[in-house]
């Protein structure tokens, strides 16, 4: 199955970049998700690749063949929509069937093929029913079924999950990912949604204002992202201006507010302003000890979010921080009011410059 | 005296039951979210307290006033349903007037009025924009704010946070709660997301099949579920059907299939009693070798994925089916976590963890649908 390259691809509407110069290599058999928020050139990136959309400039290859001018239909690939277009006045089972009919399948065969197809995406529905008679998930299923039923190589999804309850959301997303997996697929796949990303892709490309600024491995772009917007976007971050005082081997000494802290980081010089980030996670909260003279603070709030533990902490120098603690059943140190240390994970803080725009705008989501 | 009180709200579409005998007391000041899966009711709930829809039978009282009978204007309730209409030829800014200026402020007034409520839903340096020169996400900030303009004490919001990408969504509903908690208003939220439902919820309506199932506070409903759909439906977690093989005082012993059993400290079942024990993913703890330890059970790991601040294991238990365990992040990190499908793991349960159900009277998968 086929590799995609995309070389240099831009394209503009009017006096705006939706795509500046976009490159990107995804691998046979390859699962890889383009997350971004809204605005961010992700869908048009993925209706280039489809063919849907013509790019200004720039190239597509799928396979060894270049695609930069050919019509979709030509570039033997799935493509799924948040839109479902299901026709609504055919069954289900003559939806799934539609595109190996086209192709010159007899009945018969069509027939068993589709009883294959629905088996491999665990769709249990009645040869009778009507799209419109299925539920949202039941619905979503027969549409991927119908993408699959093809026999593309390359499967596009754009919010393939973007009409369903946060639910069945995240039961559908493993599915979807067991599927692909076993038909040895390549897909890309376009989501807003950062955990749904995380937890099915082989690797992540994250756009901003029609660029890809980073492409990774999911560990990788959680644990040591190379921008903050990339760090704030993947999930809840702490960040904290300070200055350094050391630098040294990969390991920054630095200054908050006047209290002292180790980080991860290179590069920096002495007195440099930087951002450290740390994700909620990786804050332990202890209650007060006598001798704890810096990283100490009151516990403002408390909100219990399922399967953790979201505290709010004001420090005695003035920060604010988000902690998250596992719901193990473990003791809560701290209630509301009550004075608390504040310690971090090993290697849970990482050091970055200052962006030359500004945080704010490094950050911004819309 | 409860701001909303419904009593017996039953609303019915031809034989249908949307809204299906319906009690509810919320108090002044109050943030209560309604929860569901589609096609629950709560939508229909919601615009039954506007004063949109017209219950079928029972009385809604709002302010200690009866309003069943009374139009959706003299409610004093601000409602803003789903599919928000802006206006596409108004400024922002005149979007927002637009509410105290029919509510017969004057036009000074009002403007004041729409600049301030910008500023809180942070739109202030956008109120010249037209509609469509906006995000989604800011839109629905708009209306939002056209909501709050008519001061009104009682603020109904249909998902007020759906058109709003994932990670911004986040961020906002913390601000969302502290927004309304600031100005004292009596919110019912609308959702189908549960985690946002715990994280600005006093309290939470978890609606199905037009029933309220269960009415608490996040922490209650999170930790003591009154079904098995409940638990599934706010958390997620893991079932696995059995019988009572013995009872003692904090240790209910459940054949779960031949070969093993778990005990749980719960002991409200009787001997023979057909039991759901479900136990919480985050609860559920992944062990590379064998132990002596309560409640191990081996099984195959079948998958995992990475969640951010966990790693998600699933697990095969052959015929009672499969499990999964949430690793906090750290601690996969720290210790090598089987990563081969295939290979034996161990998981394990603590008892006090363990919660019991009676059995539901259809099959557990039904029960647990939400679809």
């Amino acid at each position: 199955m086929p590799n995609v390259r995309v070389v240099g691809v831009g394209k503009k509407y009017k006096d705006i970049d939706a795509l500046h110069d976009v490159s990107l290599e995804i691998r046979d058999q390859e699962y890889v998700s383009i997350i971004g928020p809204s605005g961010c050139g992700k869908s048009t990136l993925l209706k280039c690749i489809a063919g849907i959309i013509r790019q200004d400039s720039g190239q597509i290859f799928i396979g060894d063949r270049e695609v930069s001018a050919l019509p979709p239909e030509e570039r033997q690939l799935g493509y799924m929509f948040q839109e479902i277009a299901l026709f609504p006045q055919m069954t289900s089972w003559d939806n799934i069937g539609y595109g190996p009919r086209v192709r010159g399948k007899n009945r018969e065969l069509t027939r068993q093929f589709v009883g294959q197809v629905m088996e491999l995406a665990r769709l249990k529905i009645g040869r009778h029913t009507y799209p419109d008679e299925l539920s949202g998930g039941a619905r979503q299923k027969t549409a991927l079924a119908r993408a699959i039923a093809a026999e593309p190589q390359l499967l596009l999804l754009d919010e393939p999950l973007g009409a369903l309850d946060a639910h069945v959301r995240a039961v559908l997303r493993y599915e979807l990912r067991r599927l692909v997996n076993e038909l040895g697929l390549t897909a890309i796949h376009v989501t807003h949604d950062q955990e749904e990303a995380m937890s099915i892709s082989d690797r992540l490309v994250i756009m901003k204002a029609g660029q890809v600024i980073e492409v990774g491995t999911p560990l990788e772009l959680y644990l040591s992202p190379k921008r903050l917007f990339t760090a704030n976007f993947l999930g809840e971050t702490n960040f904290i201006p300070a200055e350094v005082e050391d630098c040294d081997q990969g390991h920054v000494t630095a200054v908050a507010n006047g209290w002292s802290v180790d980080s991860r980081g290179a590069g920096f010089a002495k007195r440099e302003g930087v951002v450290l980030t740390v994700r909620p996670e990786s804050i332990i909260v202890a209650p007060l000890k006598q001798a704890d003279r810096q990283w100490v603070g009151t516990v403002r709030e408390h909100m219990l979010l399922g399967d953790c533990l979201r505290s709010e902490i004001e420090l005695d120098n003035g920060l604010r921080m988000i902690a998250q603690t596992i719901n193990q059943a473990t003791e809560i140190a701290g209630n509301v009011g009550e004075r608390v240390t504040v310690d971090f994970v090993k290697d849970g803080l990482l050091a970055y410059q200052i962006p030359a725009h500004g945080l704010d705008v490094e950050l911004a989501l819309e | 005296m409860p701001t909303i009180k419904l009593v017996n709200v039953t609303r019915t579409f031809g034989r249908i039951k949307a809204i299906d005998r319906v009690n509810l007391e919320i108090a002044e000041g109050e943030y209560v979210c309604v929860l569901g899966p589609t096609g629950a009711g709560k939508t229909t709930l919601l615009r039954l307290i506007a004063g949109l829809a017209i219950v079928t039978s029972g009385r809604i009282e709002l302010n200690g006033r009866e309003v069943t009978n009374i139009r959706a204007e003299d409610r004093n309730a601000s409602y803003v349903p789903q599919q928000y209409a802006l206006f596409p030829h108004m400024t922002i800014r005149d979007n927002v007037a637009f509410g105290p200026l029919a509510h017969g402020f004057t036009p000074q007034q009002s403007l004041e009025t729409a600049d301030e409520m910008l500023k809180l839903v942070r739109l202030a340096h956008r109120a010249t924009a037209f509609p469509h020169e906006l995000s989604g996400g800011m839109q629905q900030r708009v209306a939002l704010a056209r909501g709050l303009a008519g001061r009104s004490p009682l603020l109904l919001l249909d998902e007020p946070l759906g058109a709003i990408d994932a990670r911004l969504r986040m961020i906002l509903r913390y601000e969302l709660r502290k927004l309304a908690k600031g100005l004292g208003v009596t919110v019912v939220h609308v959702t189908h997301d549960q985690q946002e439902a715990m994280s600005i919820a006093d309290r939470i309506a978890v609606l199905r099949d037009g029933a309220i199932r269960q009415f608490g506070r996040p922490s209650e409903i999170y930790e003591a579920p009154e079904s098995p759909f409940l638990a599934n439906f706010v958390g997620g977690a893991n079932f696995l059907e059995g019988v009572v093989v013995r009872e003692a005082r904090d240790a209910t012993m459940i054949n779960i299939a031949e070969g093993f059993s778990i005990t749980s400290s719960h002991d409200d079942h009787g001997m023979g009693d057909f039991v759901v024990a479900s136990f919480r993913q985050e609860g559920t703890l992944i062990l590379t070798n064998a132990s002596l330890e309560e409640n191990v059970v081996p099984g195959t790991l079948v998958s995992t994925s990475f969640l951010g601040s966990f790693l998600r294991c699933v697990v095969s238990l052959g015929r009672a089916g499969e499990v999964v365990a949430k690793v906090p992040l750290r601690e996969a990190l720290e210790r090598r976590l089987p990563d081969r499908t295939g290979e034996l793991v161990y998981v394990r349960a603590d008892r006090s963890r363990i919660m019991l159900f009676d059995r539901p009277k259809r099959p557990l998968a039904v029960e647990l649908e939400a679809f």
